[in-house]
């Protein structure tokens, strides 16, 4: 279990990184509101886990319930962490652009397949999301007002005519890309050089949660 | 290499997977440095000719410089002929503008700093700020994206320049600029339109296509004025 120190000095990393961004706090708190419920919702379960014999635990809703202080601290622990990397997700998306984002992977040694695939996510996420929403707009336009449950089949085609377009399209692409040569591997840029700033931020970043991690315990 | 012709197409057949006849006795001859209008109704088979000219459907007698199109000599063809697609969102898919011009030079196995000269090149043939290239393509106009996605191939150094419908869905400032360009480029282009008016700007000689099958070719001025031949090929 982590302890609240170091979960202390976590947080003060992110900050500490926020703020060299400039970034609003208020960018972080409108992630985190995304992602937090199904953190939670995951974490709920608990405070409730498996109570071992004789092990102390307060009544919840006049007994029909038990908690455990153990269990607690797992919730908060879970529910800590993923605010955590929702926060070091944020930063780290705020602060490098995807495609670089994408050359440190492959730097890390991720499988050029599961790059290729964030990389054609990331592309084609926002012509989906385009298509998605000009669909949309001219099912509005003649008057659909979606009221009725047995309307709701009208979703369910829209989701399928964008499945099968996505799947033509992606047709198309990999024509273009055979067209231009491809054979297998996606070249993508270099990772920009280095310059020394990027040196001393890495090793006194990397050193502080390291020792965070090994002393506040 | 010169007594070839460019592209060499002798009695095409194609049947798609479903059973649709979509080529049927397909000749086409084209000389190098020529420029060829494809022009045919919706459906005429129009795209599934221009997918022949550097492999992506193989079979039927298709040459290249005298080179038969087949699985071996893919690469070879591939390099020599650039397609344009008609959408660009299906023909850019890089995360940057540089990546996306750099690809099929990459793919040709240049070293880094060719690839760069070559992205720069095609970039100021394009008339495109060099300022672009870091951008994300999303972030682009239609009309950049259409200029992007022609020195995606012109970075790879095509000798034959093949267009599907190079001014769908331009406004008439950037389809002249479209036009303009294509002639400026030079090289042996073939152009798939339904647009007369670009096809009587452009090219030497046109193809018309109806039905899968070739209705007519000849010279451009003869074939556009016949307006019973395009009123019954269904392209007026």
């Amino acid at each position: 279990m982590t302890s609240p120190r170091a979960f202390a000095a976590y947080f003060s990393a992110v900050v500490l990184i926020s703020i060299a961004l400039r970034a609003p706090f208020s960018v972080f708190l409108k992630r985190l509101i995304v992602v937090l419920p199904f953190v939670l919702f995951i974490a709920a379960s608990a405070p409730f886990a498996a109570r071992e014999a004789g092990e102390a635990a307060r009544p919840l809703f006049g007994g029909a319930l038990l908690v455990t202080d153990r269990g607690i601290e797992a919730f908060a622990n879970a529910a800590l962490k993923g605010a955590l990397g929702v926060c070091a997700l944020t930063a780290l998306s705020l602060s490098t652009p995807f495609h670089e984002m994408l050359a440190g992977l492959r730097w890390f040694k991720v499988p050029a397949i599961l790059v290729s695939l964030a990389a054609f996510s990331y592309r084609y996420m926002f012509v989906l999301v385009d298509e998605a929403s000009r669909m949309k707009r001219a099912r509005d336009s003649r008057g659909w007002r979606g009221r009725w449950i047995w309307q709701s089949g009208v979703v369910g085609n829209m989701i399928g005519s964008l499945l099968l377009r996505s799947l033509e399209r992606s047709e198309r692409v990999y024509s273009a890309m055979l067209s231009r040569g491809y054979d297998g591997n996606l070249p993508m840029a270099e990772l920009p050089a280095p310059r020394l700033t990027d040196f001393i931020v890495a090793v006194v970043f990397f050193s502080a949660i390291m020792s965070a991690r090994l002393f506040l315990t | 290499m010169s007594h070839y012709s460019a592209i060499e197409i002798s009695n095409l057949d194609y049947k798609y997977p479903d059973g649709t006849q979509a080529l049927h006795g397909v000749s086409l001859k084209v000389a190098e440095n020529e420029t060829v209008g494809l022009l045919g109704h919706n459906g005429a088979g129009k795209s599934t000719l221009i997918l022949h000219l550097n492999g992506i459907i193989i079979g039927g007698d298709v040459r290249v410089f005298g080179t038969p199109v087949t699985k071996k000599s893919i690469r070879q063809v591939r390099q020599r002929v650039g397609l344009i697609f008609q959408n660009p969102d299906d023909q850019l898919f890089c995360p940057t503008v540089f990546d996306d011009i750099a690809f099929g030079a990459r793919q040709l196995g240049l070293s880094d700093k060719e690839v760069i000269e070559r992205v720069r090149h095609s970039v100021s043939e394009v008339g495109l700020d060099e300022s672009i290239l870091k951008k994300n393509v999303f972030h682009l106009s239609f009309g950049q994206k259409k200029l992007v996605s022609i020195a995606t191939v012109t970075a790879m150094d095509a000798r034959v320049l093949v267009f599907d419908e190079p001014t769908a869905g331009l406004d008439p400032r950037a389809r002249k600029k479209i036009i303009s360009l294509l002639r400026s480029l030079g090289r042996t282009q073939i152009i798939a339109s339904h647009d007369l008016d670009l096809l009587s700007q452009l090219c030497d000689r046109v193809v018309l296509l109806s039905g899968g099958a070739v209705a007519a070719e000849g010279k451009t001025s003869d074939i556009l004025n016949d307006i019973s031949l395009l009123e019954k090929s269904g392209v007026l």
